[in-house]
């Protein structure tokens, strides 16, 4: 099958663009998590929407199942299976459209979101999130298709919030773009138009529906000022309160709440908030008197922020805990079965204080199997805040990977029912524990799934199982 | 297999990808063989996979691999901007010894090193013309406190640079000598992973410089810097008795104690960090410190500057089997230095110049390039 696949792929793409080589198709296994995950047959990297639409159909008429990638820096589990087509997008990065004026810019699917942001920048600009969630090396489409929670989220909300248009190619090989982008005649400026959000079906849904190939998103003005403030606190409860009064007096663009894992180093207390403020000059200065009395009157003690700073200008999740990039994981084989999710601000009480009874349920096991917590850290969002849970394996011990996969799948369970929390990126990884207990909610996914791909060559099996989409 | 050696390194690999994508932007990618080749097996995550692959014992050395890890430039553009600080490079090397120990080195590459047991040089140029460049016989073999080490591609092929190396250390009154038999430093066995003939490379070169009575030694070519600093001390397990230093860190610190005389040059100079002279081994002002110095010059600096600077395309003697990955990256660096207003590129190592003149003539562009001692030298 191999050269006769990678042969049909190449009269797409041309050869040098596709790969039936085991040297090569090994590299487009697993992401960034801790999920094994099969080898691909071959790996094809279009350059064009048309491209893309090219190998669909191929795919689609021969039965071959694809799955898509930008940059695969998702922690949660691409879930590539043995024998497939690897579609992968990287050469798909051309920024097209910056209109200023109109506050978006126009990008194939396979350009870095950080390499947009860092041209946005020297024009005073950025993407309307700061960081698409997870790595600064994922690739725009790959960030909207899993949602990814980003930085800012307190002020700014979430990746998908602030997408305009997509062009998506579906399974079939149809291309559709949403919006106000869907009127030919007209320009990308408005999601809400032509009748249902349609970019809302994609946004999320980690390209099971279709694929992403172009994204319109919003930019705006780098604000004047950022300041920054950091409060150690005796009792998560407090901090927690102290984050919810901030939200509610909408007084900081970014919370960053750490309720677990190693105390910032230097620091004695049970939970601690990082404080970001970004606003006009004299805005943010309201509003950072108005975060410092709240933090305060819920007897939170200001501490020195010069690790918050670290964090939100270098980009740098080991500055949370006042310690420099190089100590981020440091160099040590350790990988991270997180588990993550939305909690209302008050629920995040329940949430925390529940992970912290299965950790001392687990002390022995712990023990036995070297995990670590690397933090129990939220992310406050508009109205809620989104939690997430690093633990900690070593990946050269087996019965560790395995200890570490069991205990994500029980978290993802007890958290979704006893915590009360619903997973934002639901990759293959905590799909199976979620997807079933989705109910009606579920059922209507499925039902698009078959509708939209009913040969179930896209993606399959990466949120809905396999065998009932096929 | 040494590789097995990295297996913490390997499996400590986040898979985060910052080794593809520069920091700066505009969706430039920083790995040369990345560049060309497009599949991931040739930037540093896929090399990590590969080599993750052969530790688990699911994949074995075979030309496909060779081809992969010998298309790496070792510009270190990976490891400068690793999330876990691995030291990728090392680990690139001990997968070239082991592609060594199984005659899977790229058969140009092969060939380079077998003209340097014969000749002494990669060029297979007659041992004998070593020293044709210089202007006299007076330094060969001279006791002397410093001691000038041309390197092959100085002595052969840009003798403009071992000649202008020469006449600026003359003009700031050093007290240098030449080695009588000077022979290639090892560098290519280094890149192909033929450890024991560097090793022996390094045991006869570091006998002469001892028997100089040179107290320095100073390079124009960072890659015979590299290989002295860096890899002598790793082959034969002890310190080096003497210092090394690039010519243009020496230059500096003359320059700075008002040792030269320069004639105005009105000139706009862009300069591009050669990587094994930057990212390799830090030394990123003093060539800077060199052209600053030269009255009327006004030094730019190329979009993708010192830490971030994008490889020429020619490192670790990749032209010699990959000579179209050489000429894309060339072409898209000198792109980049084409866009600075400069009338002069200049560099500090002989393969970078050789590289932009070659795009610079692809190019048909009236801009100058130079090696960064020729330029000083046509300003004394």
């Amino acid at each position: 099958m191999g050269e006769t696949l990678a042969s049909a792929l190449a009269a797409i793409v041309g050869r040098e663009h596709v790969s039936d080589r085991f040297v090569d198709r090994l590299c487009y296994s697993r992401d960034c998590g801790p999920d094994k995950a099969g080898v691909p047959a071959v790996v094809v990297r279009p350059a064009s929407t048309e491209e893309v639409v090219e190998v669909v159909k191929f795919a689609n008429a021969n039965r071959h199942r694809i799955f898509t990638r930008g940059r695969a820096t998702t922690f949660l589990g691409s879930g590539v299976k043995d024998g497939v087509i690897l579609l992968e997008t990287t050469r798909m990065n051309h920024v097209e459209t910056v209109d200023l004026q109109a506050g978006y810019v126009v990008a194939q699917c396979g350009a870095i979101w950080h390499g947009i942001d860092a041209d946005l920048k020297r024009r005073g600009y950025e993407l309307a999130v700061p960081g698409g969630g997870g790595l600064f090396s994922c690739t725009i489409g790959g960030t909207v298709a899993v949602n990814a929670i980003p930085h800012g989220a307190t002020e700014y909300g979430m990746t998908g919030d602030h997408v305009l248009a997509l062009e998506v190619v579906l399974p079939k090989g149809d291309v559709v773009r949403t919006g106000s982008w869907s009127n030919p005649a007209s320009e990308p400026i408005e999601r809400n138009a032509n009748a249902a959000d349609l970019a809302g079906l994609f946004i999320g849904s980690y390209g099971i529906f279709g694929i992403i190939t172009r994204v319109v998103y919003r930019v705006r003005r780098v604000p004047e000022v950022e300041a920054f403030r950091f409060y150690a606190f005796d009792d998560h409860r407090d901090a927690i309160d102290a984050a919810g009064g901030i939200q509610a007096r909408g007084a900081a663009t970014f919370v960053v709440g750490l309720f677990g894992g190693p105390k910032p180093t230097g620091e004695e207390g049970d939970a601690f908030l990082h404080v970001v403020v970004r606003d006009r000059v004299s805005a943010a200065e309201a509003r950072v008197r108005e975060a410092e009395a709240i933090c305060e009157s819920h007897r939170g003690r200001p501490r020195p922020a010069e690790g918050t700073r670290h964090y939100w200008q270098d980009h740098m999740y080991s500055w949370l805990r006042n310690t420099g990039p190089s100590s981020y994981y440091s160099d040590r084989p350790f990988f991270c079965p997180e588990v993550a999710g939305f909690v209302s601000t008050d629920g995040l009480k329940t949430a925390v204080e529940l992970f912290r009874t299965m950790k001392k349920d687990r002390e022995s096991d712990f023990e036995t199997y070297g995990i670590r917590v690397k933090g129990v850290d939220a992310y406050f969002a508009r109205n809620g805040a989104y939690l997430w849970i690093d633990t900690l394996y070593d990946e050269r011990r087996d019965d560790a990977w395995t200890y570490g996969l069991k205990l994500r799948a029980e978290m993802a369970e007890r958290m979704f029912t006893e915590g009360r929390m619903s997973p934002g990126g639901l990759g293959a990884g905590i799909a199976p524990h979620i997807m079933p207990k989705l109910g009606p909610a579920g059922e209507l996914l499925r039902s698009m799934k078959r509708t939209l791909d009913p040969n179930g060559i896209l993606n399959p099996g990466l949120l809905i199982e396999e065998e009932r989409a096929r | 297999m040494r590789v097995k050696e990295y297996k913490d390194q390997i499996y400590s690999c986040l898979r985060c990808g910052f080794c593809f994508d520069h920091i700066e932007g505009s969706q430039a990618k920083i790995c040369p063989s990345y560049v060309t080749y497009g599949m991931e097996s040739y930037g540093a995550r896929g090399k990590l996979a590969i080599a993750r692959a052969l530790v688990d014992g699911v994949l074995d050395y075979d030309a496909d691999v060779a081809g992969r890890i010998f298309a790496c430039t070792e510009c270190g553009a990976c490891e400068e901007q690793c999330f876990k600080y691995l030291p990728l490079l090392d680990l690139y090397a001990a997968m070239k010894g082991d592609l060594a120990e199984r005659d899977l080195v790229p058969p140009e590459l092969e060939q380079a090193t077998q003209a340097v047991k014969a000749e002494g040089n990669p060029y297979g140029k007659p041992r004998k013309a070593r020293l044709d460049w210089a202007p006299g016989t007076s330094r060969v073999g001279k006791r002397a406190p410093v001691l000038y080490y041309v390197g092959c591609t100085p002595s052969y092929v840009r003798r403009g640079i071992a000649r202008s190396g020469y006449a600026l250390l003359e003009a700031a009154g050093a007290d240098f000598g030449l080695l009588r038999d000077e022979t290639c430093c090892g560098h290519p066995f280094v890149s192909a992973g033929r450890l024991e003939e560097a090793r022996a490379a390094a045991e006869s070169l570091v006998a002469a410089v001892e028997a100089s009575g040179a107290e320095v030694v100073i390079f124009p070519c960072p890659g015979c810097l590299k290989t002295f600093r860096e890899d002598y001390p790793r082959l034969l397990g002890r310190p080096l008795h003497f210092r090394t230093l690039h010519v243009t860190e020496f230059l500096a610190d003359r320059i700075e104690a008002g040792a030269f005389r320069w004639k105005k040059q009105s000139r706009i100079v862009a300069y591009h960090d050669p990587c094994t002279l930057g990212r390799g081994l830090g030394v990123y002002d003093a060539p800077r410190r060199t052209i600053d110095a030269v009255p009327g010059a006004k030094r730019v600096e190329l979009r993708r500057t010192r830490e971030a600077s994008f490889c020429c395309g020619s490192g670790a003697f990749v032209r010699l089997g990959f000579e179209p990955m050489s000429i894309e990256n060339e072409e898209a660096r000198w792109a980049e230095a084409a866009t600075t207003g400069a009338d002069l590129v200049v560099s500090a190592c002989p393969a970078c110049q050789i590289a932009l003149l070659d795009a610079k003539r692809r190019a048909k562009s009236p801009i100058e390039v130079e090696d960064v001692v020729e330029w000083l030298a046509s300003a004394l």
